[in-house]
């Protein structure tokens, strides 16, 4: 429907056009003015300009009259309903200029005016007709000018701005695609911008497209952001490598292969991301941290698939207690280093470094930090009940000069932390609660975890007797245990208290 | 009408209601709906299934990739202007020919088409079987001073990608706003968004013939902020109490639910915060320690007024039950779940879990951070938030306010930090910390030595300069060359007293200063802006703090008010001044305006592309791929 009203206001306008449209002194001028005449037509043609045909069809017939050039007006008229755009109010407002500017309304009929000169050409008349047609030919120039090169830029901008329906195609020129950018991009219309940019590249040579976008920083912008949104990404890769943004580019075709790979084997998304190195990141030493990065994303992926299998074939076979009492709950594959170093820790602790499934191993493939490596290795022994292995790791071996004893790099309130969190039940709690280093940490940590024994003792060592006694009253009356060596505590006059 | 002469912006809703009517009048008949998953909140917030029913809407389906089963034979699409939508959309309209199934479309694009839109629709083929319309739905009213866009998109699209496009949408809210409240003399503006607006505005107004408003102005200032100009303060966990709110359980488009561990049963608790809430607004723009004293006074009013009824006779029963009880029942409610919910902040706050840290220790690392003292001990926590992968969004949100308060961090640290995050969170954030790189968020110093040959982006700059481009330079190249500002917060915050000084207590229950917002240690920046603004009436004398800050700052004044009391026509509306954040507000920022409007005496009205979180805030620029 929509359709069928652009085409009947196309050709009414038409109509319009025509009826009003002095043309009739053209042809019947001499030779001199055939050269006009055959502008006449190929004016008619650029109005028709969707088909290329008509125009070398009209030309061949150079004294064409009135009547030839009304006859392609229908055919004008089918065109206009295939063109893209509804360009009703350009053509109005072309006619509305044709109007306009005519000094003398002439309302005399094409018949009177061709009886007029057969006859008696007076020389005012003639005189008045010469200046007639100067006058009609600097009109016709304009409106060729007006049709030919499209509405002005500013009128098409606003209708992209207030969202009307406009029409590009009429910028034919290099020059006047680029302006219209260039205005577009002053305007700060980012729509405009995009439909111009967009244009341009379905316009124009590809190399000269590239050319114009990369001089315009607002346009590169935009453009990039439409083809992020459209998913075109190799032209994305083309244009920010163009443009000198390797790492973007590299960081674009690394996302690529995780989306294309998702839901693949690690061996192919192995592959790919090899590639990716290959082509996007090891040619750029600035990159030189992101391409060691995927590289261990690699061997991590490979390690993972390994252990992955192995524990998958233990867990249904049975044989292994630790799958029984602890069933796998998801894969490893695609988790992270930390997340697959936790999960070693919890059913592969303890085992010989050559194993790929062994905790150390993974750590010194990845240089994992000592503290990371505590952090996360206390959490999952906590998780497992482990406790002997959770002592032994936190005991720094006995030397020479000293015994061995318990020692964490990341600190015991640290330690007691993760393990309150991770639910530890209260006598390891209290046992590492007892190494924490500083004294205020202690006392606080005891108090609200509740390890009365190490809450009393620190009390004990600060001599503070008015706290010991005001502390019985956090210990309940069931732990009458703790209450009594308390009160022993309290009485006793080998402390040295201080109130 | 209450005020009198202040501009009611719930009059936004009429006007977005009205369109909708006619749009969906206009479609005649029974019909299905498809909402984008964006708009649905907002779609609630201004009509509501009821008014839909009564317009002739069938189902409700939530636009998917997926294809829709059933319905009926009109269907009306209210989506944003994305691609993506376009191509489901258009998979929608083919899946159904294939099935012979004949249908009516239309496409509601919000607040307008874009070009690429028709381009994706023509592309695939169905330009021809739907009709497009445009639903100008701009700022909604999410409460009586909040008016917002919804439209959190903005943020990335503009500030990383660099795309003008939701600025139109910005603008034309504007011009709206204008339209309705009369044209707002007094603009002040900091930011490249902001100049763009501004520019915007003048064009738009003049392109759709909009006249000057004959009406009196309702307004007297408007300030216009970009969100880069101040992303610390996002970063920063929030202590009032709708900002803990927002934080912990999440405000969507001013409505929250509460689980089960607020409610105490198995039921989820729905609930609008706004200032019809008596009880809310009383608490909503304090400080947490100052809530539960408030919550546990009322608790007892209530519980006395409730006492009444047991010496009363009969006649004043009856009044009580028809008149007050309902009231009461009400304030209970509310009173019970806000209890509740601070209860599960406390919980928060002192206890911690197995993936968030102590809300106590993180408030002390934003305090040292903030200051710029400790730095080493900053940093090892957030290696430690690394190491026992606390959630995500939290170590990035340190991460990020480490690199904004101090210009960048060194290379060294920055590395080391990258590697221990990929390995705790998994490779494939290398694109994460990309993004926020690109943004500004999280970047590695620019030290002198390297600028100089390697640097891609600032040859980009001087190829486009001596293109003699100008304003067309690239928005996302010169922001990256705009980091290199030196220790920017430093100065800022010194310049700008946004640090109190040591030893200076700040009263929490009973503020005298804009920092209570966040426990005394901070005045956020923006907000210390308007104040600025407003007070200056300009940014006059302030041209050495701006000129750290990104972007740039304009001003336009066509009505100073005369100082000393001296006022004259639309003295009202020199007193009411439209703050818009481009790219997103928090609730501690919109608490401290309305500390500083109560304080000054002006009637600020908050509008903003979306409010916004430092997770929010984050999850825009974080990698989902796995």
């Amino acid at each position: 429907m929509a359709s069928a009203r652009k085409k009947t206001t196309a050709t009414v306008s038409d109509e319009v056009y025509w009826n009003s449209s002095v043309l009739s002194p053209f042809n019947f001028n001499d030779d001199e003015e055939n050269e006009d005449s055959i502008d006449v037509i190929t004016w008619d043609g650029t109005n028709t300009s969707v088909s290329s045909k008509s125009q070398p069809n009209i030309k061949s017939q150079p004294t064409a009259s009135v009547h030839g050039t009304q006859a392609t007006a229908p055919v004008h008229g089918t065109h206009v309903t295939s063109a893209r755009y509804t360009p009703r109010k350009a053509y109005n407002s072309t006619t509305t200029k044709l109007d306009q500017p005519r000094p003398t309304p002439d309302t005399r009929s094409i018949t009177d005016v061709v009886n007029d000169k057969k006859n008696s050409p007076t020389t005012t008349d003639i005189v008045k007709l010469e200046s007639e047609v100067a006058t009609l030919r600097r009109q016709l120039t304009q409106a060729k000018r007006d049709r030919a090169v499209a509405p002005s830029k500013s009128d098409t901008l606003r209708r992209i701005m207030v969202g009307e329906a406009c029409l590009l195609e009429l910028y034919k020129s290099k020059e006047d695609k680029c302006s219209l950018l260039d205005a577009a991009i002053e305007r700060f219309d980012g729509n405009a911008i995009v439909a111009a940019t967009l244009f341009m590249r379905d316009t124009l040579k590809r190399d000269l497209f590239s050319k114009e976008l990369m001089r315009r920083g607002a346009a590169v912008d935009h453009y990039c952001a439409y083809l992020r949104a459209a998913g075109e990404v190799d032209e994305l890769h083309e244009t920010l490598s163009a443009i000198g943004l390797t790492e973007e580019a590299a960081v674009l075709k690394y996302r690529q292969c995780l989306t294309n790979t998702s839901s693949t084997t690690p061996e192919i998304r192995a592959s790919g991301l090899k590639d990716c190195i290959k082509y996007y990141f090891d040619s750029d030493i600035r990159l030189a941290n992101e391409t060691s990065a995927i590289q261990e994303q690699i061997s991590l992926m490979r390690r993972q698939s390994v252990v992955d299998d192995g524990d998958k074939a233990s867990q249904a076979s049975g044989q292994v207690p630790v799958f029984k009492s602890h069933p796998r709950k998801e894969c490893i594959t695609h988790k992270s280093v930390v997340t697959t170093l936790y999960y070693f820790c919890y059913y592969h602790w303890g085992e010989a470094e050559g194993l790929l499934s062994s905790p150390t191993s993974l750590r010194n493939e990845h240089k994992i930090a000592e503290k990371q490596f505590v952090f996360t290795a206390i959490a999952a022994l906590c998780k497992m009940r482990r406790w002997r292995d959770l002592e032994n790791l936190l005991t720094t071996p006995r030397t020479l000069f000293r015994n061995s004893r318990l020692h964490a790099n990341i600190g015991f309130d640290k330690v007691v932390d993760v393990l309150s969190k991770n639910l530890a039940p209260p006598d390891a709690l209290a046992k590492y609660c007892a190494e924490v280093e500083s004294v205020d940490k202690r006392l606080e940590l005891s108090v609200r975890l509740k390890c009365h024994k190490v809450a009393i003792d620190t009390i004990i060592h600060l001599r503070d007797r008015q706290q010991l006694m005001s502390y019985l009253d956090q210990i309940p009356q069931s732990n009458q245990h703790m209450r009594q060596y308390l009160t022993n505590n309290v009485r006793s006059q080998e402390i040295k208290w201080r109130n | 009408m209450a005020g009198g002469d202040y501009p009611d912006v719930s009059m936004l809703k009429e006007l977005a209601r009205e369109q909708l009517t006619i749009l969906l009048g206009n479609f005649y008949g029974k019909k299905d709906l498809v909402i984008d998953p964006g708009l649905m909140t907002p779609l609630d917030r201004l009509t509501g299934v009821q008014f839909l029913k009564h317009k002739g809407v069938d189902k409700i389906f939530k636009l998917e990739h997926k294809e829709i089963l059933g319905g009926c034979d009109q269907r009306v699409y209210i989506v944003r202007p994305q691609v993506k939508s376009m191509r489901n959309i258009a998979a929608h309209i083919h899946s159904d020919k294939r099935a012979g199934k004949l249908r009516k479309y239309r496409i509601l694009m919000v607040p307008r088409r874009l070009h690429v839109c028709e381009m994706i629709l023509e592309q695939e083929g169905v330009y021809g079987s739907v009709q497009i319309e445009d639903l100008h739905i701009g700022l909604i009213p999410i409460d009586s001073d909040i008016i917002s866009l919804e439209n959190p998109q903005l943020l990335d699209s503009f500030f990383m990608e660099g795309d003008y496009t939701w600025l139109h949408t910005v603008a034309r809210t504007i011009v709206n706003l204008q339209s309705t409240f009369g044209t707002i003399p007094n603009v002040y503006g900091q930011g490249h968004a902001a100049k763009i607006v501004e520019t915007l505005v003048q064009t738009l107004t003049s392109e759709l013939g909009e006249k000057k408003s004959p009406l009196q102005h309702k307004i007297g200032h408007i300030v216009l902020l970009d969100r880069d100009v101040d992303y610390v303060t996002p970063l920063c966990s929030q202590v009032t109490y709708e900002g803990l709110l927002d934080d912990i359980f999440e405000i969507k488009c001013g409505a929250i639910e509460f689980g089960p561990e607020v409610t105490g049963t198995e039921k989820v608790a729905k609930t609008m915060l706004n200032s019809e809430d008596a009880i809310f607004s009383q608490i909503r723009n304090r400080h947490f320690t100052g809530v539960f004293k408030y919550l546990s006074s009322r608790a007892k009013e209530i519980q006395a007024n409730y006492d009444k009824r047991h010496n009363m006779e009969l006649q004043e029963l009856k009044n009580f039950v028809s008149e007050e009880l309902k009231g009461l029942k009400q304030e209970h409610r509310s009173l019970t779940l806000h209890i509740g919910a601070s209860e599960v902040i406390m919980k928060h706050k002192t206890k911690g879990s197995l993936k968030r840290g102590d809300l106590q220790d993180i408030l002390g690392v934003e305090h040292n951070l903030l200051e710029g003292s400790d730095f080493r001990q900053c940093v090892s926590y957030i290696e430690e938030c690394i190491h026992r992968q606390y959630d995500m969004l939290l170590t990035l949100r340190l991460l990020c306010l480490l690199s904004c308060t101090t210009s960048g961090l060194l290379a060294k640290d920055y590395q080391s930090l990258k590697l221990k995050f990929l390995h705790s969170y998994g490779f494939e954030h290398m694109i994460t910390f990309f993004n926020l790189k690109k943004a500004g968020l999280l970047t590695e110093a620019v030290t002198g030595k390297e600028v100089a040959p390697s640097s891609i982006e600032s040859n980009l700059n001087k190829l486009a300069d001596s293109r003699g481009v100008g304003s067309a330079v690239s928005y996302v190249t010169s922001s990256l060359a705009a980091l290199q500002k030196k220790d920017w917060f430093r100065t800022v915050s010194k310049k700008l007293s946004l640090i109190p000084k040591a030893g200076v207590e700040c009263n929490l229950q009973n503020p005298n200063d804009m920092s209570y917002v966040f426990g005394g240690a901070y005045t956020p920046l923006t907000c210390r802006l308007v104040e600025q603004a407003i007070q200056r009436q300009g940014w006059g004398g302030l041209e050495d703090v701006l000129r750290h800050l990104p972007g740039t700052n304009f001003e336009k004044i066509e009505a100073r008010s005369a100082k000393g009391g001296k006022s004259t026509v639309g003295s009202a509306a020199s007193k009411v001044v439209l703050v818009y954040f481009i790219g997103g507000v928090t609730y501690s920022e919109i608490a401290a305006l309305r500390f500083l409007g109560r304080q000054k005496g002006y009637r600020i009205i908050i509008a903003t592309t979306a409010i916004i979180n430092g997770s929010r805030m984050l999850r825009s620029f974080v990698e989902t791929v796995k």
